[in-house]
């Protein structure tokens, strides 16, 4: 994977490996569809986080009783709610605080877990020791049952959510992390640099670190999938983003009672949710496919 | 074997214990359950009184230790909602829950593998391009979009299947099936990659030397060293069957655990949190024992190696 | 030569589809090889030698095809069989064994059951009793002892040598007339090569058996076979009765290789390699293909592919033949 000429190596770190691979396969017509469409919704995902209010036609929270339950129009795309709210606005508004939430969580788990993985893989004894307990214990509880629990314990700011939510997640990053760092510590190159007298701290920064960048990278744009759904799973269940926030899986629970006659009030956030976890999906592959192909696919660790 | 078995129990109880702990640390957290036992014109000094007979102004340690002590014999407490043993409540709720992931993890096996094996055996043709499809939307939405889906199509628009609720096998079908779906997608995927790698295996190559049919070659040969790995992500998939089984659950009116846990935290029903909470652990963890012995069963490497 | 040849393969032409296009490998490859005969089909790595076994029986990469050509078995040809008449010689009257035996047998299937197969497959044997009998008698024909426990292990449980002889014993079970090799002893430490070669070469004698045995390694193949078809670049450009070919090459590059082996010709504390590389089998040179790197290549050597030029039992495509080997050289054919 990485290649250390033999004269120098104390001097310069190993090359950088965030170098993209070739191709691995040519892409068929069918995933070069797939691809150009979540990089589409990503970007329009992006421009709503951060330019949101351009693109609410109303504002989110304004109630209009007189034009309440109207079906989707070219007024209103998406149509409106039981006390007349703008469904795009709200459903454009989600997406604000969802990407925040979302990145914030990805940060804290993946940082967090991340490092507590490398760290357990490379020291290992003690330090290898709890932080698999730990994990064990994240682990031992379906994701959503630990957050559930959890978030109706510490209250639902907007604070604890991101604190719930990255307790619930920074386990599979400790794990794949730990494994990466696991087989890399047994390379002829680390052997080779360590023969040399380079001490665990150089070791660690010049030359695991940049070589699990890269997993970690990827399993980040995985788990964001996974993040996304359990925020919108916690909110749907009201344990999440509270009124007057507004997250996707809140509008669809307040949609859910209209179900039969007002379908869209329900579907219509639905359907972003799904759009973007499809796209961070699909992102998550692509990345996967150039920068580390060493990682398993489809494979939880 | 045997001494590896013993080890992963005493580590799983570890584990289950350590959850417990910290659950029970996290529920003194929730709320003080003595206002929903006494009437709102309660004093403070009423609830101080019952604080101090519930045992609940001890220090946690010591109410740890007394709680383990309980659980020792079996006993989590009493419900504050039904009145009855905690244990019982969530025991009494685990079977549909149970009921509700084993005909999803059918559902996945079923339509899954038969998926994954077609489109890799006939790569580029409508069978696959409509597992990519199939397998790349299930793994999109949660169970819970899926369940509402389901719910306005087939109950609402045509009326063919109950909204909700539990008895028949009609009911159990929406809910199966949408908490089916995500797991089937997944399934579908590996069961794909996997085959398509043991089709291009030297293995299969030499089946086809010795001239064996098309048809034993990838019943006998290759679908069975591709399985191996689908073995073990379904029994991950079970454990993520049980959590996105919680909001199937709500959405249908289904009582098993995640319905239970659900209401029980919007009750401040805390013995019976903390009883469903062990529980879920409890069965995860054995669960994922379990695998790990029968994927020792079947891979005869890892038995004689 | 006894009689007609058991196998004749002429012209025949396969291709692989890359992400360049379609790339010829095999290039109007013609041989033959007659009953109780061996044959070597030497080369460098890339020469194309295993590519045209594989088109022998038609088990090509999905991306391969084959492009043209006859391949004649017992006078029919293989290439226009419907894939069940194929299916059906295959293990049967054509058997293979590939280079690494331990990915060729199946990892989790008992030996007894990867061997049993065949039994059921060709020979109908429905009853397990009868194919575990069959079985053990063709683990004692390749020298395994203990053959009946041996039915109930797996692969990884036996050695290189004994899995390679389990993969010929599944090979021979069922009496082939034609048994290809694919450099069956490069994985093989030096000494069980030379049993394995044994024990070829006995049934070999016992059975009448053909073989064609793909390898780059010359000194084994002077060792095993009668006769040697050498490959360059996707084309045969030499073949002849082995001890003739080896004794004095026509071809340049078959010299070359003959001179780069250090126990069959080269001069003691010398090791003259072959300047140069092969060319890549999507740009191959007009004219002879060795031409590039031949020291005797001359003017008409670099714009017209060599005749095929046919002399006592041996033939050569190189225009140099008749010159250099200054005998009555016969033209069989001139390529396009």
């Amino acid at each position: 994977m990485v290649d250390i000429p033999l004269s120098g190596f104390l001097r310069r770190p190993a090359e950088p490996v965030l170098k993209l691979a070739p191709l691995r396969r040519r892409l068929g017509a069918g995933r070069r569809l797939q691809r150009g469409l979540a990089m589409l919704v990503s970007v329009v995902i992006l421009a709503f986080a951060l330019f949101g209010p351009i693109f609410e036609p109303f504002d989110p929270q304004a109630i209009d009783l007189s034009a309440s339950f109207q079906p989707p129009s070219a007024e209103h795309w998406f149509g409106t709610d039981q006390i007349g709210r703008d469904v795009l606005s709200r459903v454009v508004e989600a997406t604000r605080l969802t990407l925040l939430i979302t990145g914030c969580v990805v940060a804290l788990a993946g940082g967090l877990g991340g490092l507590a993985g490398i760290g357990a893989g490379y020291f290992g004894g003690a330090l290898d020791a709890l932080v698999m307990r730990l994990a064990d214990i994240q682990l031992a509880l379906p994701a959503i049952i630990l957050a559930m629990v959890l978030a109706g314990a510490v209250g639902q700011t907007l604070p604890n959510l991101v604190l719930v939510l990255t307790l619930a997640s920074w386990a599979r990053f400790a794990r794949v992390l730990r494994g990466e760092v696991l087989s890399l510590r047994t390379r002829d190159f680390i052997l080779l640099v360590r023969l040399a007298g380079a001490s665990r701290g150089w070791i660690m920064l010049r030359h695991i670190l940049p070589n699990v960048v890269g997993t970690l990278v990827v399993l980040a744009t995985i788990e964001a999938g996974s993040v996304i759904v359990l925020e919108a799973t916690l909110s749907f269940l009201g344990l999440g983003i509270q009124p007057p926030g507004i997250s996707w899986g809140g509008l669809i629970a307040e949609g859910r009672g209209f179900l039969g006659a007002a379908w869209w009030v329900c579907a219509c956030p639905g359907l972003a949710l799904m759009l973007a976890v499809l796209a961070v999906n699909l992102l998550g592959d692509a990345l996967r496919d150039r920068l580390n192909p060493l990682l398993p696919s489809d494979l939880s660790s | 074997m045997l001494i590896y078995l013993l080890k992963r129990l005493a580590q799983s109880a570890i584990t289950v214990l350590f959850v417990v702990a910290i659950i029970f640390v996290v529920i003194r957290l929730i709320g003080d359950p003595t206002h929903l036992l006494l009437p709102p014109e309660a004093t403070e000094a009423d609830r101080v009184v019952l604080r101090h007979q519930m045992g609940l102004d001890r220090p946690v340690l010591v109410q740890f230790g007394a709680y383990l002590a309980q659980l020792a014999r079996g006993d989590f407490g009493i419900s504050y909602r039904f009145s009855l043993p905690a244990g019982q409540v969530a025991l009494h709720a685990l079977p549909p829950t149970l009921m509700l992931a084993s005909a999803a993890l059918v559902l996945a096996l079923g339509i899954g593998i038969p998926l994954g094996v077609a489109a890799a055996i006939w790569p580029g043709s409508v069978v696959d391009q409509f597992g990519q499809i199939f397998a790349v939307l299930g793994q999109a939405a949660p169970p819970f979009f899926f369940s509402l889906l389901f719910v306005k199509l087939f109950s609402l628009h045509w009326a063919w299947l109950p909204t909700g609720g539990y008895g028949t096998p009609a009911h159990l079908v929406l809910p199966a099936l949408a908490l089916g779906w995500f797991a089937a997608a997944g399934v579908a995927r590996l069961t794909r990659s996997s085959m398509t790698d043991v089709l291009g295996a030297e293995f299969v190559k030499f089946a086809r030397i010795k001239g064996l049919a098309e048809q034993e070659v990838i019943l006998r040969h290759a679908l069975r060293n591709a399985l191996l790995p689908v073995v073990t992500y379904v029994t991950l998939q079970f454990g993520l069957l049980i959590g996105g089984a919680v909001s199937v659950e709500v959405v249908f009116a289904w009582p098993g655990i995640g319905q239970l846990l659900y209401d029980s935290i919007n009750n401040l029903d805390y013995t019976v949190v903390q009883a469903a909470v062990t529980l879920t652990a409890a069965i995860f963890v054995l669960i994922n024992l379990l695998v790990d012995v029968a994927y020792a069963l079947i891979d005869p490497r890892i038995q004689h190696g | 030569m006894t009689g007609a040849p058991l196998l004749e393969v002429r012209n025949l032409t396969t291709s692989i589809c890359s992400s360049g296009g379609a790339v010829t490998v095999v290039d109007q490859v013609s041989f033959s090889v007659a009953a109780g005969r061996s044959l070597a089909l030497v080369g460098e790595s890339g020469s194309g030698k295993s590519m045209t076994c594989a088109s022998i029986l038609r088990l090509l990469p999905p991306s391969g095809r084959i492009e043209g050509g006859q391949v004649r078995f017992h006078g029919q040809d293989l290439l226009t069989l419907p894939e069940r008449e194929i299916r059906r010689l295959r293990g049967r009257r054509i058997g293979m064994i590939l280079q690494d035996a331990m990915t060729s047998l199946n990892p989790i299937m008992t030996i007894g059951d990867q061997l049993g197969e065949v039994f059921r497959r060709h020979h109908g044997v429905r009853d397990r009793a009868e194919r575990r009998r069959r079985a053990v008698a063709a683990l004692e024909a390749v020298e395994i002892t203990g053959a009946a426990q041996r039915l109930d292990s797996y692969p990884f449980q036996l050695s290189g040598g004994m899995r390679q002889r389990v993969c010929i014993a599944i090979n021979i079970a069922c009496a082939p007339d034609l048994l290809l090799c694919d450099e069956p002893t490069t994985a093989l430490d030096a000494t069980v090569q030379q049993q394995i070669l044994g024990l070829l070469k006995r049934l070999q004698r016992e059975r009448g058996l053909a073989i064609i045995f793909v390898t780059h390694d010359l000194r084994l193949a002077a060792q095993f076979c009668d006769e040697v078809a050498v490959m360059y670049a996707g084309r045969i450009v030499e073949t002849g009765p082995i001890g003739a070919v080896f004794a004095a090459p026509a071809h340049p590059y078959a010299e070359g290789l003959l001179a780069a082996a250090p126990e069959l010709g080269a001069a003691p504390g010398r090791l003259a390699a072959i300047p140069g590389t092969p060319p890549a089998p999507g740009s191959v040179p007009v004219g002879c293909r060795f031409a590039p790197r031949c020291t005797q290549a001359e003017a008409i050597c670099s714009t017209a592919y060599p005749d095929w030029f046919d002399w006592q039992e041996r033939s050569a495509a190189c225009w140099l033949v008749p010159k250099r080997l200054a005998v009555p050289a016969r033209v069989v054919e001139t390529t396009a």
